[in-house]
């Protein structure tokens, strides 16, 4: 029933916006700013032939940049948010790395890296991976001590802590900091995918765009935009199933 | 036999330091009930985490059964004062909380849960979670999760200071009746003067400045029936609360 009705407000979304997108077609009226069932239908017809594919490199490279992000990010900002002497070595370097526009790093990673995978990987990596580590401290510091006592009396061990308390105090945090970071992170992608491929969204809308075909430049934004709802949604839904406690 | 003996501690921080309990002398039998009462900053809390092994920088010697305190040999039960439950687990979870630390690969006995659960009038709220209890449920599955770790020692701090009177003396009385069924070694602090009068065997008075004990009674009207609307009762709190107006404003 729930799911339901979360899909009609999806939808309803989607008319409003596509309504929007309507008008300005029709007041500015210029092939620059096509009406959208015309970008529907073109992305109807070239879909599955031409843009699935960079659609799944896209995707792919921000499920890796998000996975590594993970992997470093939670461990980091647990013991972080655990142990005040580890919080008072690291917090320091954190903060000196985490203002630095990561997008200004691109051209030293591609020349580290090359021009592959790896640097587009990485920019993303390097983007989500500092969110995460300061939200989860966060989380871990914000449980009170109290919440520890019982566990301690009964000398229970770090990992005991860590599965019945940390992992689940910090998942709130952490779910919406992931949240923040992908707006920032698929923004990036879409620059990194312009330089050194021929896959990705980034690459299709830029390469429709110098071609000045229009139509196909909208439905990748459109995909692109897409791509960015999917992984929302995912990370609702796995706030929903994960951290339905919160809501209690 | 839990024995304290010269207990003193110290809190170091970088500009002062804080003596929070000096020579703390206290012993009680297995299987009693020691109530705590003090002012604030008389050390009540720190003497708890003392006894569940959470502070270990103290001088003097705490004992359970002429062995020192230590969380990872004797089973302790800690109940805090917004009673410790997790938020994320359910009710059976977090009840069960404590064996699974304890025990590590033990199975839990379902019917032994299903029972305690009974017993502190909980049955059927096991898949609920602790957002969802009113504070007397709460209580009443931290004091399930501690009766079903059968602790050595059992320890609670203003356990029941957060709920509406009505609710608190039920908890009371549910939590002597179970206790009395247990057997379990309790020691916890409270604010309240007939608290300590309806609750503790031994009645432990602190006071503040640094933390010692003032004075420990052995309290007569413990365990008896009905007790909390028997003259005997009003006599003992009035005389208790008159001492400690007059011991609490020498501090």
């Amino acid at each position: 029933m729930l799911e339901k009705r979360t899909f009609l407000w999806y939808v309803l979304g989607l008319c409003i916006f596509l309504a929007g997108w309507y008008v300005m077609a029709r007041i500015i009226h210029l092939p620059i700013v096509p009406s959208p069932f015309l970008v529907l239908e073109n992305l109807v017809d070239i879909f599955m032939k031409y843009i699935a594919i960079h659609g799944f490199y896209s995707l792919g490279r921000m499920v890796a940049g998000l996975t590594f992000a993970i992997i470093v990010g939670v461990p980091i900002g647990m013991c972080m948010g655990y142990f005040p002497k580890c919080d008072r070595i690291l917090a320091p370097l954190v903060y000196l790395t985490y203002p630095i526009p990561k997008i200004a790093l691109l051209p030293i990673l591609m020349l580290l890296c090359g021009l592959g995978e790896l640097a587009k990987v990485l920019m993303i990596f390097l983007i989500i991976v500092f969110q995460v580590i300061v939200s989860v401290r966060d989380g871990v510091k914000s449980i009170p001590k109290e919440t520890y006592y019982p566990l301690y009396s009964l000398g229970a061990s770090f990992w005991d802590v860590f599965c019945e308390i940390l992992l689940a105090a910090s998942m709130p945090k952490f779910l919406s900091s992931i949240r923040v970071a992908m707006a920032t992170s698929i923004s990036v992608l879409f620059f990194t995918e312009t330089f050194g491929t021929q896959y990705g969204m980034g690459y299709f809308i830029m390469d429709a765009w110098l071609r000045v075909n229009y139509l196909e430049m909208y439905s990748g934004i459109v995909v692109l935009s897409m791509i960015g709802m999917i992984l929302f949604g995912i990370i609702d839904i796995l706030e929903k199933k994960i951290c339905h406690w919160q809501y209690k | 036999m839990i024995e304290i003996k010269d207990l003193s501690v110290v809190y170091q921080s970088s500009q002062e330091t804080y003596t929070a309990l000096k020579d703390i002398h206290l012993s009680m039998p297995m299987g009693g009930t020691c109530a705590l009462i003090g002012p604030s900053g008389s050390g009540k809390s720190t003497l708890l985490k003392v006894m569940a092994g959470i502070i270990t920088n103290f001088t003097g010697t705490v004992e359970i059964d002429g062995q020192a305190v230590s969380p990872t040999r004797q089973k302790i039960g800690f109940i805090p004062q917004n009673y410790g439950l997790l938020p994320w687990k359910n009710v059976y979870e977090n009840i069960c909380l404590g064996l699974k630390i304890k025990n590590k690969q033990a199975k839990i006995d379902k019917n032994s849960v299903d029972f305690i659960m009974k017993q502190l009038g909980i049955d059927g709220l096991g898949q609920r979670y602790p957002g969802e209890l009113s504070g007397g449920q709460q209580q009443r599955v931290s004091l399930a999760r501690a009766f079903l770790l059968k602790p050595d020692l059992l320890l609670m701090d203003e356990p029941f200071s957060a709920l509406d009177a009505i609710t608190r003396e039920e908890i009371q009385d549910l939590f002597l009746e179970v206790w009395k069924k247990h057997a379990v070694s309790t020691v916890l602090v409270t604010h309240y003067v007939e608290e300590a009068v309806y609750l503790g065997q031994k009645i432990v008075i602190l006071s503040t400045e640094p933390g010692r004990i003032s004075k420990i009674i052995d309290n007569p009207l413990f365990g008896e029936i009905d007790i909390r609307n028997k003259r005997e009762f009003f006599e003992l709190s009035l005389q208790l609360r008159n001492f400690i107006k007059e011991d609490w404003s020498n501090c």
